[in-house]
């Protein structure tokens, strides 16, 4: 089954597409990293995924389901808001009621072992805690609903280095213990780089590129050598970046077979560089889009 | 038990740095038959890492015939590393040190030697190969 | 989710219940004194002689002027608003309860704890100045208690109809917080819309909420109320209509206009008319010549055929327009709440 199925999928707000002509297969059991810049898509991508908006164009499944298309299908999907709310005025233990009280499936055991490892105060108002406190609550109330899909928008943006550490180091004991399949999102390649082993870049609205992170890495190359118009590369050759000086050509290329080309000094690219090469594709096409937009 | 760290600057995918430094704690003697290899999860939170990384990881160790699983227990060391002994390695270390004795008498700097090395160390490699 | 809408409501339910408890108290203290004060005669001249009665029935009145606005404002418009405002919807709605399930427990406890503390203060408040009301027609007019229990003004404040404006305003305040996304900005304009509704329903909508009684009835001495004229423009003044108190005092007066023989409405009056308005304020002697004049005067008249068109709610229609004024509030809050329902599935 698929975690994350979406076809054409699009979400405009007013005039402007926040998504648009999303397709997506995502199978479970991978901790997903959606990595974009900010205004990307991301958070609307996965409010979408977990119901709280609906598309304006194409169709979103979520474990085979309609997000938020009844309680079944809540309970199997647990989210994590951007900014991770919660109620200010509740206490931690009233978090915890209120996860009781709302999920049919909830651990209470596993909340409050978790509340007591993190060493937070069951009577302490939520109001009080500090970000990273805050954070972890949060992803305690996902974590003990025991869905099969966790949501997590931009969880670890405004933590510290250690909590960030704290955060993702909870999140990846529940993925052992409990078979969570995960997906993520951060504008920072470092954030998901160890713990997600499938990744989806999103630029401008668009979902850019998407595959197991082992495959982009195998599948992406650097080529250095003597100056070369892209467009005289062997077909199965896709180009995602060139730079050019008077002498020296560096590409960055996906393609799935052997370069064989002598010509070309080929290296490897860290995930950072891979996402970076699609980031920069994106700005050096951005001045035609509007124009693209027009037409469409 | 030994535990894992991670490079993030090295290049090296995790998985094959859980890899190697098994394989170095094997060959330094700090792991042994019938030791038990950290659990997934243990790692998993000692890292904040993906947990199919260290599955990976010690499937790769399970082929080479490093380790075995026991369901429900955990990985455990079941093989040595095959290779030359202490007796061959120590004269070959003794020579290293006295090339670098000689390269540093010369006025190489640490980074000349190193590049000289890396240098010599792919040729032969590249000449082993073919 | 009842605990979840109760802890969310505890705060305003909790102030509800003590300004309850409070009004109750006082009205408990002065209310049995005053129901025995009442068997008594010039029962609302000693009543009003106690500062606490004149007091209390101010302070109720204004209260229950209030409470719709208090109820939408903090209880409704914060309601969705609020969630929205901090974010925490996000939270909720992403549990293992359907926003829509979510919203019928937040409305219906919401709605049941409004109309628990609205019913019981205008309750309370309706025993209390019931003796007060029911003087009114008998003993006219004394001190603070000016107001008949028909009048636009009393009307409101009595009977079930604040019970309909509480729960309306509630529905209203969730609607608007739905719509405003912020607390503060939603707390004003459902503040603001209720107190022109406040003002527009007496005026525009309860008059039409029954029939009212369409009668010609004869001018007496005893209902007469009043003389419009209006000047000419050569210092003379034309008179143009009487104005009388109904069939009773008590009765709600829609329109009221004198007519001639014909049934038609005349240009003026006969300048004589003037002679035969009342004394104001005193209770005269039927007997005295001056009295005996003004009859003669009232005779003269409706010897002449000139009677009273009258349009009015009579006093014995309060409870049954009592009724239908909290039935369209009702209705008008099931209304909202439906749209409540629908907006709920939209994106926030």
């Amino acid at each position: 089954m698929n975690a994350l199925q979406t076809r054409g999928l699009g979400k405009r707000y007013r005039r402007r597409w926040a998504l648009s002509e999303c397709d997506l297969e995502v199978p479970a059991g991978h901790v997903v990293g959606l990595v974009g810049p900010n205004g990307a898509g991301k958070s609307t991508l996965l409010n979408l995924a977990a119901g709280l908006i609906r598309p304006t164009a194409g169709t979103i499944e979520v474990l085979g389901g309609e997000p938020a298309s009844g309680a079944q299908q809540l309970a199997k999907v647990g989210f994590v808001a951007q900014d991770t709310p919660t109620y200010a005025g509740f206490t931690v233990a009233e978090h915890l009621r209120l996860g009781a009280r709302l999920n049919p499936g909830w651990d209470q055991a596993l909340a409050e072992a978790r509340i007591a490892e993190l060493g937070l105060d069951p009577a302490q108002k939520a109001g009080q805690l500090s970000g990273g406190q805050r954070a972890q609550l949060a992803l305690c109330l996902g974590v003990a609903k025991r869905p099969e899909l966790l949501i997590l928008d931009e969880p670890v943006a405004s933590l510290d280095p250690l909590a960030r550490r704290d955060f993702l180091q909870g999140l990846m004991s529940s993925v052992v213990e409990h078979e969570l399949s995960v997906v993520l999102s951060s504008h920072l390649v470092s954030d998901v780089e160890r713990v997600c082993d499938y990744l989806i870049v999103m630029v401008g609205s668009r979902i850019r590129v998407a595959g197991e992170i082992e495959d982009l890495l195998a599948t992406h190359h650097r080529l250095v050598g003597p100056r070369r118009e892209a467009s005289r590369l062997p077909g199965d050759q896709e180009v995602i970046g060139q730079s050019h000086t008077d002498r020296q050509s560096t590409l960055i290329v996906r393609t799935d077979q052997p370069i064989l080309d002598p010509a070309w000094t080929v290296s490897k690219l860290t995930l950072e560089d891979l996402v970076l090469a699609y980031l920069d594709a994106n700005r050096r096409s951005a001045p035609t889009r509007p124009a693209l937009e027009v037409q469409r | 038990m030994i535990e894992f760290h991670l490079d993030g600057r090295s290049g090296v995918s995790p998985y094959l740095q859980i890899v190697q430094q098994v394989r170095h704690a094997l060959r330094l003697g700090l792991l042994q038959n019938g030791d038990q290899l950290p659990t997934v999860k243990d790692v998993v939170a000692a890292l904040a890492i993906n947990p199919n990384t260290v599955l990976k990881a010690y499937r790769e160790l399970e082929r080479d015939g490093l380790v075995a699983p026991r369901p429900g227990v955990g990985t455990f060391v079941t093989g040595a590393l095959q290779g030359p002994g202490i007796a061959v390695i120590r004269p070959l270390r003794q020579e290293l040190e006295g090339w670098l004795g000689r390269a540093r008498s010369a006025g190489l700097d640490d980074e000349s030697i190193e590049a000289l090395f890396l240098a010599s160390f792919r040729t032969a490699a590249d000449e082993g190969v073919a | 989710m009842i605990w979840l809408s109760y802890r969310q409501t505890r705060l305003q339910l909790s102030i509800g219940l003590v300004t309850l408890a409070v009004v109750a108290a006082g009205l408990a203290l002065t209310g049995p004194h005053l129901a025995e004060l009442a068997k008594t005669e010039k029962f609302l001249q000693q009543a009003s002689d106690g500062v606490a009665n004149s007091f209390l029935y101010v302070a109720t009145i204004l209260l229950t002027y209030g409470l719709p606005a208090l109820i939408g404002g903090f209880w409704g418009a914060p309601l969705v608003a609020r969630e929205i405002e901090s974010g925490t919807h996000r939270l909720a709605w992403t549990q293992g309860v359907s926003r829509t399930r979510w919203l019928a427990f937040r409305l219906g406890i919401g709605a049941t704890a409004v109309l628990a503390v609205s019913g019981l203060l205008t309750l309370a408040i309706t025993w209390w100045a019931g003796p007060m009301d029911k003087a009114m027609p008998i003993e006219g007019p004394t001190g603070v208690f000016s107001f008949y229990r028909m009048s636009p003004f009393l009307f409101g404040v009595r009977g079930v109809a604040p019970i309909g404006w509480a729960l309306f305003a509630f529905a209203l305040g969730v609607v608007v917080g739905m719509l405003a996304r912020r607390t503060l900005v939603a707390l004003g304009v459902t503040m603001a819309l209720l107190v022109v509704l406040q003002v527009c329903v007496p005026m525009f909508v309860r008059a039409h909420l029954a029939a009212p009684v369409d009668a010609v009835v004869p001018i007496t001495l005893e209902n007469l109320r009043g003389l419009e004229g209006r000047p000419d423009g050569a210092g003379e003044v034309t008179l143009e209509t009487f104005h009388i108190s109904g069939a009773g005092p008590a009765d709600w007066i829609l329109d009221d206009e004198t007519v001639d023989r014909n049934g038609l409405i005349p240009a003026s009056l006969p300048s004589y008319v003037s002679g035969c308005m009342p004394e104001p304020g005193l209770n005269p002697d039927p007997a005295s010549s001056v009295q005996r004049a003004k009859q003669a005067c009232i005779d003269r008249l409706s010897a002449e055929g000139y009677q009273q068109h009258i349009i009015y709610h009579p006093e014995s229609r309060f409870w049954a327009l009592q009724w239908r004024e909290a039935g369209l509030l009702a209705g008008g809050a099931l209304l909202l709440s439906g749209f409540a329902f629908w907006r709920i599935r939209q994106d926030p």
